[in-house]
C-alpha cells in the first residue's frame, strides 16, 4: 500500500511539475548549474515572502476600513492544520453510542467509576534501575495517590502481577529505563485488566521546572483531552482508573493527560481562579460589532481566569502496544499493536 | 610407525594452522581438542591414541582414535553416544578408556562436567523469560522526537487546561467553593469561543504576561479574603445572582456543543466524566445553589421579620 | 504535498457476513454491488456483556442456523434471514468435582451446529473449557424449561486436567477434534463419544526441553477428516495426519504471538492463520510453504478467520475492532469495518445455487430475504412472528422459483428486501417475470414503494421511448435489488452502460435518479435497527 501511495504521490508531483513547464513558468529546478539554481531559489523565496506581506497588510488593511466603517470585519479563513487535515477517523466515540455505554458499563474500569474501588496502585522499575529513574519514582508517588513503590528485585513481571494480586492491588506501573534514563511505562490493571506499554519521553523532575510549586496530598482531578477514538478512550479510562473519583475539588489539584497527535502530555499542576480586568484590546472588535458595544457598557470590566502553577514531573507517552490481559509479552494477545506500516501517514492518529 | 615426535616437532615448534597464539598462552581451535590449549599431550594431531567429547545438538558423544586407524582417516574417529545421565556417562568413560593414559582420562571427565553444566545453564535460560531487546533506529527516535516537539506547540498545554478548569468552573462542577458571579465571566467564555481564532495571535503576548505571574507563591489566605469580600456583596447581588445562576444553567447546554472552535476536537470524556463522575457532586451543587438562594431569601425575610418583630 | 493521500479500498463483491461481539451482539453486514464497501444492515441482541458471544456456528446445509454461544452458558440457535430466535440451550454445567487449582471454567470454547441431514437432525455440539463435550438436541422454542437430560444426545470428557480450548467437527460431521493447553489433538468419534485418535507430542528439542500442550486452534481440512491443522500457543502450526502417524507430519513457525484462529479453504490445501498479534498469512498445508501475508493494518489479535466457500475471499475479524475482507488471491485488503465492540467470531451466511456446479459440502445457505433488524425476542409480537414465517416461506418459494431461472419478487411485506446471490448464480435475464412485478401493487403502501412503482412504470416507459429491448426494461423493471445489476455485469458488460444512460433520463424526469430509488429502498430500516448509510 505504502508503495502504490508514494508512486501515486510521485506521479501527482510530475505532473505538476509538467503542468507548470506546459504553461510556461520558470521552475528553478530546471537550471542545472548550483550556483545559479541556488540565486534563482533564493529570489523566488524572496518574493513568495514579499507577496505573504502584501496579503496581510492588505487583510489589515480591509479590517481596518471595515472597523471604520462600523462594520464586521471580514472573517478570518481558518489555518489548515494537522489536527484540522487528520485522516478521517471511523473509529471516533460518540458520546451517545448505546454500545459504547453499554461496553463501558461493564467493562475492566467500569469498577473505579462506579466508586466501589479505589485504585492501589503498585510503582516499580526496571532490573536495572538508576538515580534519575528512582528520582522520577519519587515524584510519580506525590502525584498517584495511594501508590506504594517496590523495589524490582529480581522478579519477573508475570510473579510480579500474581503477587500483586494477592496484595489487592488495582494496578501496575513499571518504568522501564534504559541508560540510565526511563524511557518506558507499562501500566497493568488488575487483575485480568489491558496492559497498555507507553515509550516515556522528556521526563523532567518537579523540581527542575522553574517555578514550580509543591503539591498537596489532596485528592486530584483529572483531565483527560483529545481522546477521540474508540482505543484513546478505553487508553483514557485506564488513566483514570489510576486516580481516585471522587477528587478534592478545594485541594485545587490537576493531573493532565493530554492527547496530542498520538502523544499523551502529562501534566501535574495547582490551580487557581482569579478575577482581572479585562485588556484593551478586546475591546477594540467589540467596539464593531453594535450589539456588544451597547453590552459592553453595562459589563464590568473583569473576567475570571485560571493561573496554573507546575509541580511535580512532566512527561510525554507514546502508546506501543494495549494487550488483552496482564502481562504476558511472550504468549499474549494484543488489542492494539503499533506496527511500522502504521506510520506511513502523517496525518494518522489512533488515539 | 609412531611418528607422533615428529609431527609435534614440526607442527609444535614451528607452523601449526589451528594455534592461536595470545600473550601468555597458545590455543589450539582443532574441533578435536579436549583442552583447548597446544600442548604436547593434547594435540589430536600429534597423538596418535586420542579422545575428546564433542556436543552435537543436545547430546554427548565419546570420540575417539587409536593407531589401528591411523592409515584410513575416514574411520579413524570412533563415536560413542554418552548417556544423559552424568553418572552413568562416566562410567561410560571409563568403560571405553579404560587402560588408556590417565591425562586422557581425566581431562575427557573434566570436559564431560563441563559440557553437562553449560547444557543444564541452558535449559534454564531457555525456560526463563527474558527482556525483549528493541532495537531503536536513529532515524526513528529523531523522528519522533521531532513530532513530539511540533505536538507539544500545537497541543498548547497551558492554555487548554485553563480552559477545561474554567468550563469546569463555569458548569459548576466545583458547586459553592467558588463564588465567581458566573455572569460576567460566562459571558467572557463566550466572546473567547468566537474570537478563538484571533486568540492565538493577540493573546501570545498575553500569555508572556500570563507566564510571569505563576512566579508568585500561592498564599492560602488569599481565597478567603475574597470569600469574605464576596459574601458581604451578597446582599447588593442577591437577585442578580439567583438570576444569572439559572441563566447559566441554559447557556451551558447551549455552549457544549460550541467547544475548541480553533480545531480542538471535542472533550467529550471530560463532559462525560462530568456527567457521572460530578453528578451527585452537580446534584450537590444544585442543592446547595437551591439552598443559598433560600437561605438568601431567608435572609431578607429574616431581616424583614426582625424589623417587623422589631 | 502533505502525506494525506488515502487509498481507498476496492470494494467487496456481494457477500452477507456475520459477525458477534464480547457484547452479545450480532451483527450482520453485508455489501452490495461488485464492489461496494460492507456495510452494516442490522444488529441483532442487546447489548449485555453477560449474553457475551463466546463462539459461532453456520449450520450446513441449505437453509442454516446460525448458532451463538454465549457466556451464560446458553446457545442460541437463529435463523440467519431474520434474527428470530429458533431455539435456545442450556448448556449444562460439570456436576463432578472440579479441582480448585485447574485454571478451566465451564465457559463454552467449542461449538458446532449440525445440518439437518446429519444422524441427530438439528443437534448442537458444545465443549466447555473443562473438557465436557455434550450433544444436544435442539427443543422447541417454547420449551424452556425442559429438564435438559431428556435433550441429550451424547456426552463425554476430553480431557480431566488441562483446559479445552478450541474444537472442530469435520465435514461429514462424525467426528470431532478438541484441542487445548494441556490438552493433546484428539479426534472423537461424535456417535459413540469415544476417542478414535490422539496425538503424541513433538520429540523434544535440541536441549532436551519439551513444550507443553497448547493448542489454540484446530481445523480438519477441507473434506478430510484424516488431516487436522493446528495453531498453537507457542506460534507453531502442526499438520496431523491420523491416518499416518502420531506426530505432527508437519511444523513450522509463524509469528511472534500465539495462533489464535486457523481455516481452512475450500480447495483443499490451503489454510489461513491468524494470530495474536494482528498477523495473517495463508499457508500451503501440502508443503508447509508460506504463500503470503495479508497486509491490513490489523494492529489487534485475530480472533476468528472465515473463508467463503465460492468467492476467494476471506473474512477477518479480531480484538482491534475491525472486520476486514481480503481477496484470497491476491491478498489485498478489499474492505474493511469499525464494529465497535471486541469481535469473537465471524461467518459468512452464503446461498447455494444449485444449477451450477457448487462445492457439495459448502457452507451454503439459501438467505434469499434479509429482514432487517428484528431483536431476537421470541414470545413477542405474534403478529410480527406470523409475518416472519410468512416471509420466510416467500423466501423458500423464491428459492425454488431462482432455481428455476425465474425471478419472483416478494409482494407482501413491506420491510427492505435484498437478496444474495453469488457470482455463479445464472439467472435469465430476459425474464418475463419483471414484467409482473409493476402490475402488482405492494400491500404495504409505503411512500417509497409507491414511489417505485411510479419509478419501474417511468422506466418502462423510457425503454419504450428508447426503443430498447423489452427484455432490458423488464430488468430494470424488476425488485429494487441490485440483482439485476451484478448480473449485467457478469453477462453483459454493455448493458451496464445501457443502464447508467438510463439513469440520467430518469434524472430528467425524477429528481432521484434510479439508483438513489434503489438506495433508499435497501436502506429501508428495520423496527429498531440501525441505519446503514448510503452506498455512494
Amino acid at each position: 500500500m505504502g508503495k502504490r501511495q508514494r508512486e501515486e504521490e510521485a506521479e501527482l508531483e510530475r505532473e505538476e511539475r509538467e503542468a507548470d513547464a506546459h504553461a510556461g513558468k520558470f521552475l528553478p529546478s530546471q537550471i542545472r548549474n548550483k550556483c545559479k539554481r541556488s540565486e534563482a531559489y533564493a529570489k523566488v523565496k524572496l518574493e513568495k515572502k514579499k507577496a505573504k506581506k502584501q496579503k496581510f497588510k492588505q487583510r489589515d488593511a480591509a479590517d481596518k476600513e471595515a472597523l471604520e466603517l462600523g462594520e464586521l470585519p471580514p472573517p478570518r479563513k481558518i489555518p489548515r492544520t494537522i489536527e484540522n487535515t487528520r485522516e478521517a477517523d471511523e473509529t471516533v466515540a460518540e458520546p451517545d453510542d448505546e454500545e459504547l455505554q453499554a461496553e463501558v458499563g461493564a467493562d475492566e474500569f467500569s469498577n473505579y467509576f462506579k466508586h466501589d474501588i479505589t485504585p492501589k496502585v503498585l510503582l516499580t522499575t526496571s532490573q536495572q534501575n538508576s538515580v534519575p529513574t528512582r528520582k522520577f519514582c519519587q515524584d510519580l508517588l506525590a502525584v498517584i495517590p495511594n501508590c506504594f513503590y517496590y523495589k524490582r528485585g529480581t522478579y519477573n513481571l508475570k510473579q510480579i502481577v500474581k503477587y500483586a494480586i494477592n496484595r489487592e492491588f488495582t494496578s501496575i506501573v513499571v518504568i522501564n529505563e534504559n541508560r540510565k534514563e526511563p524511557n518506558g511505562m507499562l501500566v497493568v490493571n488488575l487483575p485480568e485488566g489491558p496492559t497498555a506499554h507507553f515509550k516515556l519521553s522528556s521526563v523532567v523532575l518537579g523540581k527542575d521546572i522553574k517555578g514550580h510549586g509543591r503539591a498537596t496530598r489532596h485528592q486530584p482531578e483529572l483531565i483527560l483531552n483529545n481522546f477521540t477514538t474508540r482505543l484513546g478512550h478505553r487508553v483514557g479510562r485506564m488513566f483514570a482508573s489510576l486516580f481516585p473519583q471522587d477528587p478534592n475539588f478545594r485541594g485545587r489539584r490537576a493531573v493532565t493527560f493530554h492527547n496530542q497527535r498520538d502523544f499523551i502530555f502529562f501534566r501535574h499542576h495547582r490551580y487557581i481562579f482569579e478575577s482581572r480586568e479585562i485588556k484593551e484590546k478586546k475591546e477594540k472588535l467589540h467596539k464593531a460589532d453594535p450589539k456588544k458595544a451597547k453590552e459592553k457598557k453595562k459589563q464590568p470590566k473583569e473576567e475570571v481566569i485560571t493561573r496554573l502553577q507546575e509541580c511535580g514531573p512532566r512527561f510525554t507517552l507514546k502508546m506501543m502496544s494495549l494487550q488483552h490481559g496482564t502481562f504476558d509479552s511472550k504468549y499474549g494477545e494484543y488489542e492494539w499493536l503499533h506496527k511500522p506500516d502504521m506510520d506511513t501517514s502523517r496525518r494518522r492518529f489512533f488515539l | 610407525m609412531q611418528h607422533d615426535e615428529v609431527i609435534w616437532q614440526v607442527i609444535g615448534h614451528k607452523h601449526c594452522s589451528y594455534r592461536t597464539k595470545t600473550v601468555t598462552q597458545n590455543f589450539c581451535r582443532n574441533e578435536y581438542n579436549v583442552t583447548g590449549l597446544c600442548n604436547r599431550s593434547s594435540c589430536p594431531l600429534a597423538n596418535s591414541r586420542y579422545a575428546t567429547i564433542k556436543e552435537i545438538d543436545g547430546t554427548l558423544y565419546l570420540y575417539m582414535k587409536s593407531i589401528e586407524r591411523a592409515h584410513s582417516p575416514k574411520d579413524l574417529w570412533e563415536r560413542v553416544k554418552l548417556p544423559r545421565n552424568y553418572a552413568k556417562a562416566l562410567e561410560t568413560i571409563d568403560k571405553h578408556l579404560a587402560f588408556w593414559p590417565r591425562f586422557l582420562v581425566h581431562k575427557n571427565k573434566q570436559r564431560l562436567t563441563k559440557m553437562t553444566q553449560y547444557l543444564i545453564r541452558m535449559r534454564k535460560l531457555a525456560l526463563k523469560v527474558k527482556p525483549k531487546l528493541m532495537t531503536m533506529p536513529a532515524k526513528q527516535v529523531q523522528r519522533e522526537a521531532r513530532r513530539e516537539a511540533k505536538a507539544e506547540i500545537a497541543a498548547v498545554l497551558d492554555r487548554s487546561i485553563e480552559k477545561e478548569l474554567l468550563q469546569r468552573l463555569k458548569s459548576g462542577t466545583y458547586g459553592d467553593i467558588y463564588n465567581f458571579p458566573m455572569k460576567e465571566y460566562e459571558k467572557v467564555l463566550d466572546m473567547e469561543s468566537m474570537e478563538a481564532a484571533d486568540e492565538e495571535e493577540e493573546d501570545a503576548a498575553e500569555e508572556e504576561e500570563e507566564e510571569e505571574e505563576p512566579e508568585v507563591e500561592y498564599v492560602e489566605g488569599y481565597e478567603m479574603e475574597d470569600e469574605e469580600d464576596e459574601i458581604e456583596d451578597i446582599a447588593t447581588d442577591l437577585k442578580e445572582r439567583y438570576n444569572g445562576s439559572s441563566e447559566s444553567d441554559s447557556d451551558d447546554e447551549e455552549d457544549n456543543p460550541r467547544r475548541g472552535v480553533g480545531g480542538k476536537r471535542g472533550v467529550t470524556l471530560p463532559s462525560k466524566r462530568e456527567a457521572r463522575d460530578a453528578l451527585a457532586i452537580k446534584a450537590d451543587a444544585a442543592q446547595r445553589k437551591k439552598r443559598r438562594g433560600h437561605v438568601e431569601i431567608e435572609y431578607e425575610e429574616e431581616q424583614e421579620n426582625q424589623s417587623s418583630r422589631m | 504535498m502533505p502525506r494525506t493521500l488515502k487509498v481507498d479500498l476496492p470494494g467487496v463483491p456481494r457477500i452477507r457476513a456475520f459477525c458477534s461481539d464480547s457484547l452479545g451482539l450480532l451483527k450482520v453486514i453485508e455489501s452490495e454491488g461488485e464492489s461496494g464497501t460492507p456495510k452494516v444492515i442490522g444488529r441483532w441482541g442487546d447489548p449485555d456483556t453477560q449474553q457475551g458471544v463466546l463462539c459461532m456456528s453456520l449450520s450446513r446445509d441449505e437453509s442454516p442456523s446460525v448458532a451463538v454461544a454465549r457466556k451464560s452458558n446458553t446457545v442460541d440457535v437463529i435463523d440467519p434471514v431474520n434474527g428470530l430466535l429458533e431455539s435456545r440451550l442450556v448448556v449444562p454445567k460439570t456436576s463432578a468435582g472440579v479441582e480448585s487449582n485447574r485454571e478451566a471454567s465451564d465457559a463454552v470454547c467449542g461449538l458446532h451446529l449440525f445440518s439437518e441431514k446429519s444422524p441427530w437432525g438439528k443437534a448442537v455440539l458444545t465443549c466447555t473449557e473443562l473438557g465436557d463435550a455434550v450433544l444436544q438436541a435442539l427443543p422447541e422454542l417454547n420449551e424452556e424449561q425442559r429438564p435438559k437430560s431428556e435433550h441429550i444426545l451424547s456426552r463425554w470428557s476430553v480431557s480431566q486436567t488441562g483446559c479445552v480450548l478450541c474444537m472442530a467437527v469435520d465435514a461429514s460431521e462424525q467426528f470431532a477434534v478438541f484441542g487445548g493447553k494441556g490438552v493433546e489433538v484428539s479426534v472423537w468419534d461424535i456417535k459413540k463419544g469415544t476417542r478414535i485418535w490422539n496425538a503424541k507430542a513433538p520429540h523434544r528439542d535440541n536441549l532436551g526441553l519439551m513444550s507443553p500442550a497448547w493448542v489454540t486452534a484446530v481445523t480438519f481440512l477441507y473434506e478430510d477428516h484424516r488431516k487436522i491443522v493446528v495453531g498453537t500457543g507457542h506460534h507453531q502450526v502442526r499438520l496431523y495426519d491420523t491416518s499416518a502417524q502420531r506426530r505432527p507430519v508437519l511444523a513450522f513457525d509463524y509469528g511472534e504471538a500465539p495462533i489464535r484462529s486457523v481455516t481452512k479453504d475450500p480447495d483443499g490445501f490451503t489454510v489461513y492463520v491468524g494470530t495474536g498479534a494482528g498477523d495473517l498469512a495463508c499457508f500451503d498445508m501440502r508443503t508447509g510453504k508460506l504463500l503470503g501475508g495479508f497486509k491490513g493494518k490489523c494492529a489487534g489479535s485475530i480472533r476468528s478467520v472465515a473463508c467463503h466457500p465460492t468467492l476467494p475471499l476471506i473474512a477477518s475479524c479480531g480484538l482491534d475492532r475491525f472486520f476486514r475482507i481480503h481477496n484470497t488471491k491476491t491478498r489485498q485488503l478489499l474492505g474493511s469495518l469499525f464494529l465497535k465492540q471486541q469481535l469473537v467470531a465471524v461467518l459468512f451466511h452464503t446461498t447455494q445455487d444449485k444449477t451450477t456446479s457448487a462445492v457439495t459440502i459448502a457452507q451454503d445457505g439459501s438467505g434469499v430475504q434479509s429482514k432487517v433488524e428484528e431483536p431476537m425476542t421470541p414470545n413477542e409480537n405474534e403478529e410480527s412472528v406470523s409475518e416472519k414465517k410468512k416471509s420466510k416461506r416467500q423466501a423458500e418459494e423464491d428459492y425454488e422459483e431462482r432455481k428455476g431461472k425465474k425471478i419472483k419478487p416478494k409482494k407482501e411485506t413491506g420491510e427492505a428486501e435484498q437478496e444474495i446471490t453469488t457470482n455463479g448464480g445464472l439467472r435469465n435475464a430476459e425474464s418475463a417475470e419483471g414484467a409482473e412485478d409493476e402490475e402488482v401493487p405492494p400491500t404495504n403502501v409505503e411512500t417509497t414503494k409507491k414511489k417505485k412503482k411510479s419509478k419501474r412504470q417511468s422506466t418502462k416507459a423510457d425503454g419504450e421511448v428508447l426503443g430498447k429491448d423489452s427484455a432490458i426494461t423488464g430488468e430494470k423493471a424488476e425488485k429494487p435489488s441490485k440483482r439485476p445489476e451484478s448480473d449485467e455485469s457478469l453477462l453483459t458488460p454493455g448493458k451496464k452502460e445501457v443502464k447508467k444512460s438510463k439513469s440520467r433520463i430518469q434524472d430528467m424526469d425524477d429528481i432521484n435518479g434510479a439508483e438513489e430509488m434503489d438506495r433508499v429502498e435497501l436502506s429501508k430500516v428495520g423496527k429498531s435497527g440501525k441505519k446503514f448509510r448510503k452506498a455512494k
